[in-house]
């Protein structure tokens, strides 16, 4: 299917408002839905994390593009849940345990919910169990996230927790970590913007 | 005379870490207690300043001070920074049950009391600190709902950074009239927004301290804020305090010579994470690589985590004076030889 350019830069935009429009117009035409997805509004917010990536967009740009974007999934997702698309990898993200910051998990969340992933929030102040309930939930990719340099030691035991589950990778992000860290602890990647989070998220569901 | 102004004026190479809650090993007490009784701070960063001379003393970082004194709630943690946990100011009707503060109340008196007692206690020019208009208008509305409004309600957002900057200039003249030689304006959220953002909902509002302060007015910011340096340049600001994301090196250059910068030894990765060794090098090296500007003053990038070994801080301390002395014995030699 084509790009829907109208939706595609409606999303660019962050205009609410004229993505629900236009999905609605496409449905009443009978437009198959899962391209409206897949190839207008998934590109669109791969557009934006790019932009961001590039410094050439900021956060509250984002966010207002994943704010349109969450507005068109609302209406679409009840209609892709009817058809026999495949599910899509399904991931926890949290910040931890001792740390209330949530902005830079929010942006992840949007980009990857923007990404067409299934995204369980886990919220602020998570404890190891909140994220096991993750992966009972059928969560193969948690995502740690803090601002607090005092949250290393409790990543540390999230990663620990989840050693036995060779099914279950885990990514960190946020100020008080970095690559070194990540690997030292042994966790299977790191974030260093919302932007490259998401992208490591695609690198591990595509190696699997 | 304002014991900065004085100190640039020597010319000397200062030092400026901002060092605050791991120096309450040196007397054994806790971030709490130290936030919540004057007395204490002023002995803790008392004793800290025997041991190490910085020539700039900053407070205990505290961003909720601010905010607790509007009525929200805040969590003051033992060994940690404090935490706003309540972000309800959500529209203009909320906005406008709030008044400002009476600063006889709450815990400013126990910041106030604190610049008053290091300027007696200590040779060293004292900081004040102050959240920020656009930072404390975010704390009052969370992180992320300010970001998003700057672009979908921008008539409430200036509204409520308009009333955070009366918030803080109050206090910000309180610290001044204690003796404060310096006031640093706690900007963290700034780093979320592009220029344009910048342009429009902080610089009036920073600009307001500059213009109506007799003290210089220090702008931190922390994060990677290279795309904003354009931004802070234009600002009537009389230093910048930039994180460690900032390559000092590059930006230099667009920093005019009367507007001082302090930076940026990552505070997590080189401070907390490294060694004295480490950090020894990486101080004297980045004082090195900016050796020709005199505006410069070696800092780490941000506040130094509680947890943070006091050795560590030592080392950056070392690495400076060592530097200082350097300096000062070439200086000697070249006026022999002259």
């Amino acid at each position: 299917m084509a790009i829907n350019q109208e939706l595609y830069q409606a999303v660019i935009d962050g205009d609410r408002e004229a993505v629900k429009k236009t999905i609605q117009q496409s449905l009443d035409q009978n437009v198959e839905i899962e391209g409206l997805l897949y190839d207008s509004m998934i590109p669109a917010m791969r557009e934006m994390g790019d932009r961001f990536s590039r410094s050439e967009i900021f956060v509250p740009q984002m966010l207002i593009s994943a704010r349109a974007m969450q507005a068109g999934l609302t209406i679409l997702e009840p209609l892709l849940a009817e058809t026999d698309r495949e599910a899509p990898a399904k991931v926890g993200i949290g910040t931890v345990k001792n740390d209330l910051h949530d902005i830079g998990k929010n942006l992840v969340t949007i980009m990857l919910k923007g990404a067409g992933y299934d995204v369980i929030d886990l919220g602020t102040n998570c404890s190891v169990e909140k994220y096991q309930e993750a992966v009972d939930q059928g969560a193969k990719i948690i995502m740690c996230s803090a601002l607090l340099t005092t949250t290393r030691d409790y990543i540390q035991k999230v990663i620990e927790h989840f050693n036995d589950n060779d099914e279950v990778k885990i990514i960190v992000g946020g100020a008080p970590v970095d690559q070194n860290f990540a690997d030292s602890v042994g966790a299977d990647g790191y974030g260093e913007d919302a932007n490259s989070a998401v992208k490591i998220v695609e690198d591990i569901v595509r190696s699997k | 005379m304002n014991t900065l102004i004085h100190k640039l004026k020597n010319k000397e190479l200062l030092s400026a870490p901002l060092v605050g809650y791991p120096a309450a090993v040196l007397n054994s007490t806790t971030a709490k207690q130290n936030l919540t009784n004057s007395q204490i701070q002023i002995d803790t960063l008392a004793k800290y300043y025997r041991r190490l001379q910085p020539d700039i003393l900053f407070p205990f970082m505290d961003l909720s001070v601010e905010v607790e004194s509007l009525g929200l709630l805040i969590n003051i943690k033992e060994n940690d920074p404090p935490e706003v946990i309540e972000h309800s100011i959500r529209n203009e009707e909320n906005l406008a049950h709030l008044s400002l503060p009476d600063l006889n109340r709450h815990r400013f008196h126990i910041f106030v009391e604190t610049i008053a007692g290091l300027k007696d206690k200590t040779k060293a020019a004292v900081s004040g600190y102050v959240t920020s208009p656009f930072t404390l208008a975010g704390l009052l509305t969370g992180a992320e709902r300010i970001a998003a409004r700057t672009i979908t309600r921008p008539k409430f957002i200036s509204n409520l950074i308009d009333f955070s900057c009366d918030v803080g200039l109050k206090y910000a003249f309180q610290q001044q009239k204690a003796g404060a030689d310096c006031m640093v304006l706690l900007e963290p959220t700034a780093s979320l927004l592009s220029p344009e953002l910048f342009e429009q909902f902080v610089t009036p509002y920073i600009n307001r301290f500059a213009e109506q302060l007799d003290i210089p007015v220090i702008l931190h910011v922390c994060g990677n804020t290279e795309p904003l340096i354009k931004e802070f340049v234009k600002t009537q600001m009389d230093g910048l305090s930039l994180d460690y994301g900032v390559d000092l090196q590059k930006i230099m250059p667009q920093i005019p010579k009367d507007m001082l910068v302090l930076g940026n030894i990552d505070p997590v990765r080189t401070m907390l994470g490294s060694t004295p060794n480490i950090i020894y090098r990486k101080t004297q090296n980045l004082i090195s690589d900016l050796k020709e500007y005199d505006n410069y003053i070696p800092a780490t990038g941000c506040d130094v985590p509680p947890e943070t070994d006091f050795e560590n801080i030592e080392a950056f301390q070392k690495a400076v004076e060592d530097i200082r002395k350097a300096r000062k014995s070439e200086k000697m030699e070249n006026l022999r030889h002259n």
